[in-house]
């Protein structure tokens, strides 16, 4: 599913969106309820973990940490999450090959392109079998067969793990890959 | 909740954001930390130093020494004036009944009054026989009881006292002096010009001379300031008077030219051991004359001067008797050269002698050659006033206060010591007693420290409200100074610590502050991939814990460096006066400006933390405070 608007200001999510987005982060102002659980009563621990659990997070800029290496920066969700190190590791090792990162597993975020940090950022988003990936232009700042190599990973994903992955991205071309689509105007789905 | 492990793994990339500013706040708040952490070792190697020495002899024990200004009493008051006018009435009396049968004539104006007066004032003669008397009579009580050692176990029995040691002051029988021998040799000229009055009353400052007296102490006391036995035992002339003698005084006998000022550690290190390995060879003499004889003497070289100046004066008449001073230097007594006195005025001079000898007045001259052998040393002050000289001689101060004394012990045991029994010690402070002992009065020794503290800091006062009663001092040793240098280091670091904490903490805000704004976006993330709370605040306390620990460890490190610094370079001397101001101490030990304070160095490493931690609280408050989504929309 991707939501798409022709500029930042278009594709800006709605006040109910954000607050409803919010939820994730702050129990307190209202009932949302996602995968059955209403999020809105649950308290910043609870609620850290269902969000750590139930979704991964893109971003457009990655956001790896710097001082790790790419093996490590993958396990960072599944550190939070409490998991198992050895589990954590192996299942880090799995989702760098996955993303064909395997060879650089070593490496540090400065050592590695911008399509391959990416990929590195959505093995991270993929470590704790979230039930969806919420991906905030992960092609913004790649180049077109990067973001075509991306986009074809998401597809993989989606028919490997089964995960629900929601695009937000201005650009038609990863928007013509989605099963679905949801445009924006003025903050507003049309 | 975040494992630990964890935890630090992301606490650690923390320490390599912001490398330049972090490696600054981290040398400046060790370079902070680190004055103080010097500070505490140099501070801890003094006090290990000075205990280690303290160890030693006297130093090891708790003494202080009481004394009682009712011993001295008031020697003028309306009673003794009362009983001088008393005694010096019946002396008149009796003088002239006496006189008369001895068939000579009494001058009631020969006896000395009682009262001195002159035109605003009269006060009491202290040179009459009879007000000597009086006051005699009055302190003769005080004298032997105000600074007695009962007198001082009881003003002490709160304080668990061990027991008490009383110094005995030798006496000077008959209103005699000690004239000083240099080299075992009287200067009879000097002699015969009179003695003057620091010989004759000992007002010498700083180190007394031999001529100002002496003192008998306790074994228990003088053991520690005994030479070498196997050196002790080499000494052939057991006869004489066996006394622990000032260093400076050794060092003179010794032939040793004054050390320079500048003079090298190494050089006062080669004295005190010099001193030390030869003190045993050295005897001093001085020559004691009652008032008679030092009159002969006198008389001898005045006649001798006037007989000369009235050579060839025909009309000069020698007198009937006249003396000759002593021919040889070795406190001999002045001879007759002539005596052209007629029968009866031999018999009348017999007569007067019989009268004043009835009154109390000596008669018969009296000289004696009193010998010393060296057995011991006894510490004087350091003269060197630079600051680790007077540092380390302070506080290792074990001392007799450089005076001459006799152990009661060897000289009980010289094979024949009838010929001083005129020496003896007194209590009778009245006699001529030269003012030869500083800082002695009874001896009381406690079993620990806190006893003898308590004692001290309850009972002692010095101030003018306190005139009349008894006042103590550290004796022997200085440990009770090394446990005053103990606790006001220990304040005076705590409020140093205070201080220094509060501007590592202000430093540290500012860079820990900088990590955490900066971590806005990060956190961000953080919280987005799953993070807590209070997972954000765990990885950030461990990044602040680990900070702090950095700084710890570089802050002990310049405490180390810079301790080793100032002991390289202070050490030796401190050394040399340690060895002067206790120089029977093992040679081998140094004095050490390193030393270990397990509490203090703890509670640095404690500060330290406490300091990061509290310059964390706010930021990280602020930081958990914050919005993430706003944050990362803000980036």
């Amino acid at each position: 599913m991707v939501g798409i608007g022709n500029n930042s200001e278009e594709k800006s999510v709605s006040d109910d969106q954000v607050d409803s987005f919010l939820q994730l982060f702050d129990g307190d102002s209202g009932a949302v309820t996602v995968d059955g659980v209403n999020i809105g009563k649950l308290r910043d621990k609870k609620l850290s973990r269902f969000r750590g659990q139930t979704i991964g997070f893109v971003f457009q800029f990655f956001y790896l940490q710097p001082f790790l290496n790419l093996g490590r920066n993958i396990e960072v969700p599944g550190m939070f999450s409490r998991q198992d190190p050895l589990k954590r590791k192996i299942k880090a090792v799995e989702l760098t090959s996955a993303v064909g990162l395997s060879d650089r597993i070593k490496h540090y975020p400065r050592e590695l392109s911008g399509g391959q940090m990416q990929r590195a950022a959505i093995a991270r988003a993929l470590l704790n079998n979230p039930k969806v990936l919420l991906a905030d232009e992960p092609t913004g700042n790649l180049d077109s067969v990067n973001s075509k190599a991306i986009i074809d990973l998401f597809e993989q994903i989606r028919k490997d793990y089964g995960t629900t992955i929601v695009i937000v991205t201005h650009d038609p071309v990863v928007a013509a890959r989605a099963d679905r689509e949801i445009k924006m105007l003025d903050g507003k789905i049309v | 909740m975040i494992r630990i492990g964890d935890a630090l793994i992301l606490a650690g990339t923390k320490l390599r954001t912001r490398k330049v500013r972090t490696i600054v706040s981290v040398v400046t708040a060790s370079l902070l930390f680190g004055i103080l952490a010097v500070a505490i070792i140099v501070v801890a190697g003094i006090i290990q130093s000075g205990r280690a020495y303290l160890a030693d002899g006297l130093s090891s024990r708790y003494l202080l020494t009481f004394s009682n200004p009712a011993a001295f009493g008031n020697d003028d008051t309306p009673e003794i004036r009362a009983r001088a006018l008393e005694i010096y009435n019946e002396r008149v009396q009796n003088m002239k009944a006496e006189a008369k049968r001895l068939g000579i004539e009494f001058d009631v104006s020969s006896e000395e009054k009682t009262l001195i007066k002159d035109q605003s004032s009269e006060y009491l003669n202290t040179g009459a026989p009879s007000v000597m008397q009086a006051q005699r009579e009055s302190s003769q009580t005080k004298t032997t009881t105000a600074n007695s050692a009962e007198t001082a176990l009881k003003h002490a029995q709160n304080y668990n006292p061990k027991t008490a040691y009383e110094p005995k002051i030798g006496v000077l029988p008959e209103s005699g002096s000690l004239i000083d021998m240099p080299g075992g040799k009287e200067d009879v000229k000097k002699t015969s010009g009179g003695i003057s009055s620091e010989q004759q009353f000992g007002y010498n400052a700083s180190t007394p001379e031999l001529t100002n007296g002496w003192s008998y102490l306790d074994p228990e006391i003088t053991n520690a300031f005994l030479l070498d036995k196997q050196l002790l035992q080499t000494q052939k002339n057991t006869n004489d008077i066996p006394i622990i003698a000032p260093m400076s005084k050794i060092s003179s006998a010794l032939g040793l030219p004054k050390l320079r000022d500048d003079a090298s550690t190494q050089e006062k290190l080669e004295r005190v051991m010099y001193i030390r390995q030869n003190a045993h060879k050295v005897t001093f003499s001085v020559c004691y004359r009652n008032s008679v004889s030092q009159d002969r003497m006198m008389e001898a070289a005045r006649v001798s001067d006037e007989i000369k100046k009235n050579a060839t004066n025909k009309d000069y008449q020698k007198p009937n008797l006249i003396y000759d001073l002593p021919k040889a230097d070795d406190c001999a007594a002045t001879t007759v050269q002539s005596d052209t006195r007629s029968k009866s005025e031999k018999e009348l001079d017999a007569k007067q002698n019989q009268f004043k000898e009835k009154f109390g007045e000596v008669v018969a001259p009296f000289q004696q050659r009193v010998s010393f052998r060296v057995v011991g040393l006894s510490p004087e002050m350091s003269t060197n006033f630079s600051t680790v000289s007077v540092l380390a001689s302070t506080v290792l101060g074990s001392s007799l206060y450089g005076n001459w004394v006799i152990p009661l012990d060897l000289y009980d045991a010289m094979p024949d010591n009838a010929a001083y029994k005129k020496f003896l010690p007194a209590n009778d402070n009245l006699t001529n007693t030269p003012m030869s002992v500083y800082g002695f009065g009874t001896v009381i020794e406690f079993n620990n420290s806190n006893d003898m503290k308590r004692y001290y800091s309850e009972r002692n006062c010095q101030d003018v409200q306190c005139a009349g009663q008894p006042y103590l001092m550290p004796f022997g040793s200085n440990s009770l100074l090394v446990d005053q240098v103990q606790e006001f280091s220990t304040k005076a670091m705590l409020i140093a610590g205070a201080i220094i904490g509060g501007i590592a903490a202000l430093i540290s805000m500012g860079i820990v502050g900088r990590v955490l704004a900066d971590s806005r976006r990060e956190t961000a993330v953080f919280r987005a991939i799953g993070a807590s709370r209070n997972d954000i605040r765990i990885v950030y306390t461990i990044y602040t814990f680990i900070y702090s620990l950095i700084i710890a460890a570089i802050a002990l490190a310049i405490g180390l460096i810079g301790a080793i610094v100032i002991n390289n370079r202070y050490s030796q001397e401190a050394t040399a006066q340690a060895l002067t101001a206790m120089p029977l101490s093992d040679q081998s030990y140094a004095f050490k400006f390193i030393g270990v304070w397990p509490e203090a160095l703890l509670a640095l490493v404690g500060l330290i933390v406490v300091s990061g931690f509290v310059s964390m609280l706010l930021p990280l408050a602020r930081n958990l405070a914050r919005n993430p989504i706003k944050d990362m929309r803000d980036e």
